[in-house]
């Protein structure tokens, strides 16, 4: 670093910190603009503020204890988090879990995913200068916390899934609430369509800014839907179903260009699958236990190593677990998506302005934590 | 020819986005006026730990086994207990969490092997040093304030 | 009653004068004013109530606001040219204090009625952009500059079309006098003769006072607080007071311009006085002003510039060309 800053610079060419403290980094991110007058000529974005050591964590807690920390990577997706960890436990200890269970973690979880989104939709038009659909969004979002709320007891790092099972049993007035918010979520698309869909202005911002295309996102690993937006069409709930994903009907929307706008619009059909899907969970949703019998305190897994990925709201994510047969990890890694959806930007960013930059980093929907660990 | 039906349809999603949030500018507000009027916690909701009350003892039943210390990720519980004489079941004297480093995961409640703990449904908590989040159940189960 | 007062008041020094300490006043009470206004749209349209604990409604919050700020500790930055610092905040008001002398709030209550009134509004104007560049360069920070430099080039940019669609008015009434502009609408506002004249008036007037969707020289989530990142204390508040007078200025100019001053609608006064008509437009120009904040997203530095030169500028040199051929053959 010190280094960089010492090297001599060229002349018009000024160094910017976007970062670590900015209105628009979401988080403790810091980008190194070097700018030539608004043009950025490079950029480089500097992870690690938020560094907290939750890998380490992770070896220093049995299994059982890793779980809050989950929820507190990505804190948007906090039960998504939670339900993978479970699965990765699950699959390395056999435990098999009720079928009433997995139903009621894919409803939870595509709940999580849709408020994710959500608060995504709305800081996005924030960062853009449009401060009242934020609003409007939260008021939305607000419904799926209450839901959850109701259910696991937490409003943001749920801690809600166990091995085998889930916490608490969910009730009849949680199932009408998930029916309602999802009708009321289809009444609001016109109102936010009129509002930021169609605008002009909005519409200037995003179209043909920040292209990642389908090679560039393949190089930089970049998943979730920054992938699909550029046309691949990856969602690991398709492609390794996971869970119970498998038995419902949904569709991957995928973009074309990978401009901003198709980032908007894939994040906006995703929120309607999840409200099929969970549609359909709740139709089936099984009766029977929420949870084994058997409540697994101290699990120790026999020695190996595993992974397990997931879909995120952010993209595929893993939990790769070593078990030297003890009760605690001896290693434990977390892949996420965020990591590998900002070092793309490295290339992105080049040529923008820097009101381009902030329009493309809202539009990569970055949880800065997740990247830090 | 592009030109004016950019400048026209432009324009005209403007008005469209205008009539959004006038719809909404006449609506009645949503939010709660926090202090002056409060929404009542859901059943789930997880306050911090507290030592329930059993009718048939009239006190908890806590035998200070230390799961739940032995469990939580954040040893965020101490807890001591006596014996009366040999023969007897131990009974805790002591029960002590400190609330802020809690993350509210909820594991010692089901590490419990006699189901002594619930959540708390207090979320008014604050204090001036952090000595304040140092809560002692059995007195607060004595001052019946669980 | 005005005319009494008025010429109770007489002329020449005395009225300057009294017109100067009443001026202070008004714009002061009406900036806090604007400000309460202002937070109290934004939270309706965004389904929540705005400021309710200071006074009824929140009505005095922001004089409690404004005590604080003035109770703040006024921060220079090491490395800031000192007197530049010192002196933008200021120079950014004394031009609003002067566009007040001839704003006519009625037939009569105009403190200095001079025959180049508007011509002395948008050269005044343009002294703010100076505050706001020595402001933003004084501060020596990065975001500061730019923000500066946006607002210079957004402001020549868009002081063309505004001065092109005041001059189609100009020409429908051959003077620069407010008081005969107005009187010149008694039966027709111009908006009706001139929508298009109107129309890129208050767009470019949006521009003009850095307000959403043009509000680029102080975009927060770009530029953090742009040309006032390094202001604290009351300068920062006399930056914040400054763009609520302004936008006064420009809403009462456009009142005045295209709907009628004074006047009632169509010649009918409704047994309104001509102050209470002017404010009631003004205030509503105002309101569609703080509408547009809180609806739309901002533009881009670039797209900024596109549309003033692309659109603004063509659409209000075409529509001064059509004003004067048929001024000329009427």
């Amino acid at each position: 670093m010190d280094e960089q800053l010492l090297e001599p610079v060229r002349e018009n060419i000024y160094q910017l910190n976007l970062g670590p403290q900015h209105p628009s980094t979401h988080g403790v991110l810091r980008v190194l603009l070097k700018l030539d007058g608004e043009y950025i000529v490079e950029a480089e974005p500097v992870i690690g503020y938020g560094h907290r050591g939750h890998e380490k964590m992770g070896e220093n807690h049995t299994y059982l204890q890793f779980m809050p920390n989950t929820s507190r990577m990505d804190y948007l997706s906090g039960l998504i988090y939670n339900h993978g960890y479970c699965l990765a436990v699950e699959k390395m200890c056999g435990i098999e879990v009720p079928e009433r269970a997995r139903y009621i973690r894919v409803i939870c979880a595509e709940l999580n995913r849709i408020s994710s989104h959500l608060l995504w939709f709305g800081t996005y038009v924030m960062d853009l200068g449009g401060f009242t659909p934020f609003l409007y969004c939260f008021d939305d979002r607000e419904q799926i916390l209450d839901l959850l709320d109701g259910v696991s007891g937490s409003r943001l790092t749920y801690s809600y899934c166990r091995f085998g099972g889930v916490n608490r049993d969910v009730d009849d007035a949680f199932v009408a609430g998930a029916r309602r918010f999802i009708a009321r979520l289809r009444s609001r698309w016109v109102d936010y369509h009129n509002l930021v869909t169609k605008n002009v202005i909005f519409i200037h911002r995003v179209r043909d800014v920040g292209i990642i295309d389908r090679d560039l996102a393949l190089r930089f690993g970049v998943t979730g839907p920054n992938l699909r937006a550029a046309g691949v069409a990856y969602d690991l709930r398709k492609i390794e179903p996971y869970e119970v994903y498998d038995r419902f009907d949904f569709e991957v929307p995928i973009g074309g260009k990978g401009d901003a706008q198709d980032r908007y619009h894939v994040r906006l059909a995703e929120m309607e699958q999840s409200c099929r899907i969970i549609e359909q969970a709740i139709e089936a949703l099984p009766a029977g236990r929420f949870r084994n019998e058997y409540r697994y305190q101290h699990v120790t897994p026999p020695k190996g190593d595993y992974y397990l990925g997931f879909e995120s709201a952010r993209g595929a994510t893993g939990y790769y677990l070593v078990s030297d047969g003890s009760r605690y990890p001896y290693r434990c890694h977390i892949r996420v998506p965020s990591f590998g959806n900002l070092q793309v930007l490295t290339e992105v960013l080049k040529g923008t302005m820097v009101a381009d930059a902030i329009s493309i980093l809202g539009s990569v929907d970055l949880v800065i934590p997740e990247i830090d660990r | 020819m592009g030109y004016w039906k950019e400048i026209v349809e432009g324009g005209w999603s403007l008005v469209e986005g205008m009539r959004v949030t006038a719809k909404r500018l006449v609506r009645p507000v949503v939010t709660v006026q926090y202090p002056r009027q409060t929404i009542d916690m859901t059943l789930a909701y997880r306050g911090h730990i507290e030592l329930k009350k059993f009718a048939e003892s009239g006190s908890h039943r806590c035998v200070a086994c230390g799961t739940c210390e032995r469990t939580c990720p954040s040893h965020v519980i101490k807890v001591q207990g006596v014996k009366a004489h040999a023969r007897s079941d131990k009974v805790a004297t002591h029960y002590w969490i400190d609330f802020t480093r809690c993350s509210l995961c909820g594991l010692c409640v089901e590490a419990c092997p006699t189901e002594t703990l619930k959540f708390s449904r207090e979320y008014q908590l604050d204090g001036e040093t952090r000595w304040d989040g140092v809560i002692d159940l059995i007195q607060r189960l004595e001052e019946n304030r669980s | 009653m005005t005319e009494t007062v008025v010429a109770a008041a007489g002329s020449g020094w005395l009225r300057i004068i009294i017109g100067l300490i009443v001026v202070l006043l008004f714009s002061q009470l009406n900036a806090l004013f604007l400000v309460w206004l202002e937070r109290k749209v934004a939270g309706h349209i965004q389904l929540r109530p705005g400021p309710m604990e200071v006074g009824p409604h929140g009505i005095l919050q922001t004089i409690a606001d404004g005590i604080k700020l003035v109770g703040k500790e006024l921060i220079t930055p090491r490395s800031a040219d000192r007197i530049l610092f010192v002196i933008a905040p200021v120079l950014v008001f004394m031009p609003v204090l002067v566009a007040f002398l001839v704003l006519p709030f009625d037939q009569h209550l105009i403190i200095r009625d001079m025959n180049v009134g508007l011509l002395l509004i948008f050269a005044f104007s343009t002294f703010s952009v100076l505050a706001i560049l020595l402001g933003g360069w004084a501060s020596n920070n990065k975001y500061a500059l730019l923000g500066a430099i946006r607002s210079v080039a957004q402001n020549v940019a868009y002081e063309i079309p505004l001065l092109l669609s005041v001059m189609s008015v100009v020409l429908m009434t051959h003077s620069f006098r407010f008081s005969e502009i107005v009187a010149a609408q008694h039966r027709f506002w111009f908006i009706f003769l001139q929508p298009v004249a109107g129309l890129i008036f208050f767009i470019a007037a949006t521009a003009e006072t850095n307000r959403a969707p043009f509000d680029i020289p102080e975009a927060e989530s770009e530029l953090i607080a742009g040309f006032h990142t390094e202001y604290s204390g009351m300068r920062f508040g006399l930056f914040f007071l400054a763009e609520y007078t302004n936008m006064f200025i420009v809403s009462a100019v456009a009142a005045s311009l295209f709907f009628g001053g004074w006047q009632g609608p169509f010649g009918f006064s409704l047994g309104l006085p001509g102050l209470v008509w002017f404010l009631i437009k003004v205030y509503i120009l105002l309101f569609v002003l703080m509408w547009f904040r809180w609806t739309f997203p901002r533009v881009r530095f670039d797209q900024l510039m596109n549309f003033s030169w692309k659109v603004m500028i063509p659409l209000s040199l075409a529509n001064l060309l059509v004003t004067a051929v048929v001024v000329k053959l009427i």
